[in-house]
């Protein structure tokens, strides 16, 4: 699956899917691929649903995006809930869900299964905080209230006795300790202090000393009685805190549905919204074996790519009635083009997404496999022949966990013609007595017997209108050359070409520089042999 | 001019030539300055196992808070903490001791500061604390975490140093370097610089300077953060390259502890009247 997935080049889609909420992210890293008919539908209804939902209300989408952004992820252990950091995002938590899905209309609701019964916990959570602050608030415990005024009046007496002190020695001494808890004066300075009692010195460096206040017998009495008051106020606020966890604890039920419901939302308003932004569309889903409809769907990496380029894209417009298909062409035709679109739009249908198609009617898989790409890889001393073999062989034997999505491109072409096309012959052959087979098999090799599959061509070269354009113009630079392919290639599906060979290779390797007397020899050639 | 004051509405990074410089001592000399009208920040990174106070061996750095005041604390500090302090946010990020707090001080208390692991998650906790009304934000540590606040603009950054005999030379050549590298320019887009450019992508050490065999050009740096040479090397990287930074946080101060060296000394080795006049000396201490 991974190599039809980087084949694809779905991750370039997938990195688009940006969940908000931690539970959506969660939701994410599963990549899940849905090979089941009902949950998929359950997932593109709900996310038809928030997009219909959503659709151009700008403010109730930012604000639901705001809610879900804001959502804290939540962490239901005792040993979490019995802390203020805890229970500050356990309110977080319920605080943001109740907004999402207040935002909700009711039908909407219960279609996520959003059933809010909290009100009263928040309500008592609320009580820690206004806004987005929480503590252990007063309201909670008359006592802490009062143990609390008993503090702050400690600290009005401590202020109170560290100012008049500092006064005295300000006018005694010299010494101000405004804004520092400590001065370092000169030796000499401090052996006039002669050992003042309202001042604590010690050695800084061998010719200054520093000194500090020394508040006096009162101020370390009432320093600690306000240690005292603040011991009993953490046992006032630990016994809070416990009432607090097990109230949270007690609806933990609820919890957990709040959970789910959140990750369904996130997850459906971001496909809705990239179903909106990108212009996607509710796949058709039949029962296997159905025929691949695709009506102007879009790659949507190659679309980005050209549009960066200043290049045309040509979406692909196809309908495979039959299951195994052999798609013939010209170099850089769009043969690969064809089955990437075709793959990507499986996956993304797969993965819970909608197309990004006029239509696209399909079928659903058990597993996918991609086979090709290989010229550059070895893997285990295989060469990239023997990569392909593995990899086929590996496919073959997955047919028989259910129906394949299986995407073949050039297979086989780094052996000689005559075994590669007696091959693919036989492997076209066995597919199309598999029922779980699903196949498509890009070539440019001729003369395949392909039995019962059906065949399709890319349409080429326009080699007339490149013609009446070109009239002996040379390209300059590779970026040209290409623009100028892109302008003359038509990529389009053609069905029923019964293995026609695809004549554009000597055109194009002449668009790319090849020098003009190999090209006028290679055509002779092809004119001798004809 | 009271340099301190001039770090008001700032993010400002206090960063040490070493530990037990004297960074938390300063930091809490500055927070009891800056209060004013608006909520003063303060978080802690790269304080890394320093565990005991410049002066008074205390156990951990730690801040005086008032009311009002915004700090980012672990949450495994919040225990049995003496601050009393409402929260304002719990991130979602995992330190070594636990997920960072950020907290609103309901009362005046001693807290222990903390901070956050990467710059990403910085730059999420600095936003937090100006979205809650702080203005003036200190950092305590981490040179290598200025860049990101710097390319958000009003950073500063103020440099500590406890300097002892052991330590003269060294302290006064790394703060000669701090002070040349300060002055290097920022590098602006469509500037005109000689040929050939090198462009240093991280780390500056001596072993990433172009060969002797290049007489001239320019050299491109990240930021002065980056910069992990001598004093020499640096001289003479500058006598054959027009230097620039890609980011730059100003240079607020110098804050200098002197220890059993007299200024005179300190700044004979200095050797620049115009960088000691920018020196200020333990702010603690005072004539008599």
């Amino acid at each position: 699956m991974e190599k039809f997935r980087a084949f694809a080049e779905f991750e370039t889609f997938y990195a688009l899917f940006r969940p908000l909420t931690p539970y959506g992210r969660l939701y994410r890293e599963q990549r899940r691929f849905f090979a089941s008919a009902a949950e998929l539908k359950a997932e593109y209804d709900l996310a038809e649903a928030m997009g219909a939902f959503l659709g151009g209300q700008r403010h109730k989408t930012d604000k639901l995006r705001f809610h879900l952004r804001n959502l804290p992820s939540l962490d239901l252990s005792a040993e979490a809930l019995n802390s203020a950091p805890g229970l500050f995002l356990a309110r977080k938590f319920l605080a943001n869900a109740a907004e999402i899905f207040r935002l909700l209309p009711a039908p909407l609701r219960t279609r996520f299964g959003a059933r809010w019964t909290s009100e009263e916990l928040l309500d008592l959570l609320n009580k820690g905080g206004a806004g987005e602050a929480f503590h252990v608030g007063d309201a909670y415990d008359k006592d802490l209230a009062a143990e609390r005024a008993a503090i702050a009046a400690c600290d009005r007496t401590l202020k109170g006795l560290r100012e008049k002190k500092l006064k005295t020695l300000r006018e005694r001494w010299g010494l101000d300790f405004t804004d520092r808890d400590f001065l370092v004066i000169p030796e000499a300075a401090a052996a006039k202090l002669g050992g003042a009692p309202e001042l604590f010195a010690e050695p800084f460096d061998g010719g200054h000393v520093t000194v500090k206040p020394v508040y006096g017998q009162d101020h370390m009495e009432v320093f600690a009685e306000r240690d005292r008051l603040r011991g009993r106020e953490q046992e006032l606020e630990a016994a809070v805190l416990k009432k607090l966890a097990a109230a949270v604890a007690a609806e933990r039920k609820a919890l957990e549905g709040y959970l789910a419901a959140v990750e369904k939302i996130d997850v459906a308003a971001e496909r809705a919204r990239l179903a909106a932004d990108l212009k996607l569309t509710r796949p058709l889903i039949r029962k296997y074996p159905a025929a691949i409809k695709l009506a102007k769907a879009r790659f949507l990496p190659l679309e980005t790519r050209l549009a960066e380029s200043g290049l045309k894209y040509t979406p692909l417009t196809a309908s495979f009635t039959r299951r195994v298909n052999v798609i013939y062409g010209s170099n850089m035709g769009g043969k690969t083009v064809a089955l990437k679109t075709l793959a990507f739009s499986q996956l993304l249908a797969q993965s819970g997404f909608f197309v990004p198609a006029a239509s696209f009617e399909t079928c659903l898989f058990h597993g996918a496999a991609f086979i090709g790409g290989a010229e550059m890889e070895t893997a285990g001393g295989l060469s990239s022949f023997g990569l392909e073999m593995n990899d086929f062989a590996q496919a073959h034997a997955a047919l028989r966990n259910g129906p394949l999505l299986l995407v073949m491109d050039e297979f086989a072409r780094t052996t000689n013609s005559e075994e590669a096309a007696a091959l693919l012959s036989a492997i076209l052959a066995d597919l199309g007595e598999k029922e779980p087979a699903f196949a498509f098999l890009a070539t440019h090799f001729s003369g395949l017997k392909a039995g019962g599959a059906a065949s399709f061509k890319m349409r080429g070269f326009d080699t007339a209108a490149f013609n009446e354009y070109f009239s002996g113009k040379p390209a300059c630079g590779l970026d040209e050359k290409l623009r100028m392919i892109n302008k003359f290639m038509r990529y389009e599906l053609l069905p029923g070409s019964g293995g026609e060979e695809a004549r554009d290779a000597i055109k194009i390797a002449g668009i790319l520089g090849v020098a003009k007397g190999i090209i006028k020899r290679a055509q002779d050639f092809m004119e001798d042999k004809k | 001019m009271d340099f301190v004051k001039g770090l008001r509405d700032r993010t400002v990074f206090i960063v040490g030539s070493r530990k037990n410089a004297g960074k938390t001592t300063f930091l809490n000399y500055a927070l009891s300055r800056l209060r004013g009208e608006t909520p003063v920040g303060a978080l802690s990174v790269g304080v890394d196992g320093e565990a005991r106070d410049q002066v008074f061996g205390s156990p951990k750095p730690q801040v005086k808070a008032e009311r009002g005041d915004l700090l980012l604390c672990a949450e495994t500090a919040l225990k049995g903490a003496d601050l009393h302090a409402e929260i304002l946010n719990v991130y979602p990020f995992r330190t070594a001791i636990g997920r960072p707090v950020l907290l609103r001080a309901l009362r005046p208390g001693k807290a222990e500061i903390s901070g956050p692991e990467n710059n990403e998650q910085l730059g999420e906790i600095l936003s937090d604390m100006r979205r809650h009304g702080a203005r003036t934000v200190l950092v305590d540590g981490a040179v290598d975490r200025i860049t990101q606040v710097a390319s958000g603009g009003k950073a500063a950054f103020v440099y500590v140093a406890k300097v002892e005999p052991e330590n003269l030379d060294s302290s006064a050549a790394g703060i000669k370097l701090v002070w040349s590298a300060s002055g290097v320019p920022l590098c602006r887009a469509g500037e005109k610089l000689p040929e050939p450019v090198f462009i240093i992508d991280g780390a500056l050490t001596a072993g990433r300077i172009p060969g002797k065999d290049v007489k001239r050009g320019t050299l491109i740096m990240e930021d002065l953060t980056k910069v992990f040479l001598t004093w020499q090397q640096w001289t003479e990287l500058r006598t054959r390259f027009e230097l620039r930074f890609g980011a730059k946080p100003d240079l607020a101060a110098f804050v200098v502890n002197l220890c059993n060296v007299s200024r005179q000394d300190f700044e004979k080795k200095l050797g620049s009247p115009e960088l000691a006049g920018r020196i200020i000396y333990n702010p603690y201490a005072v004539a008599c």
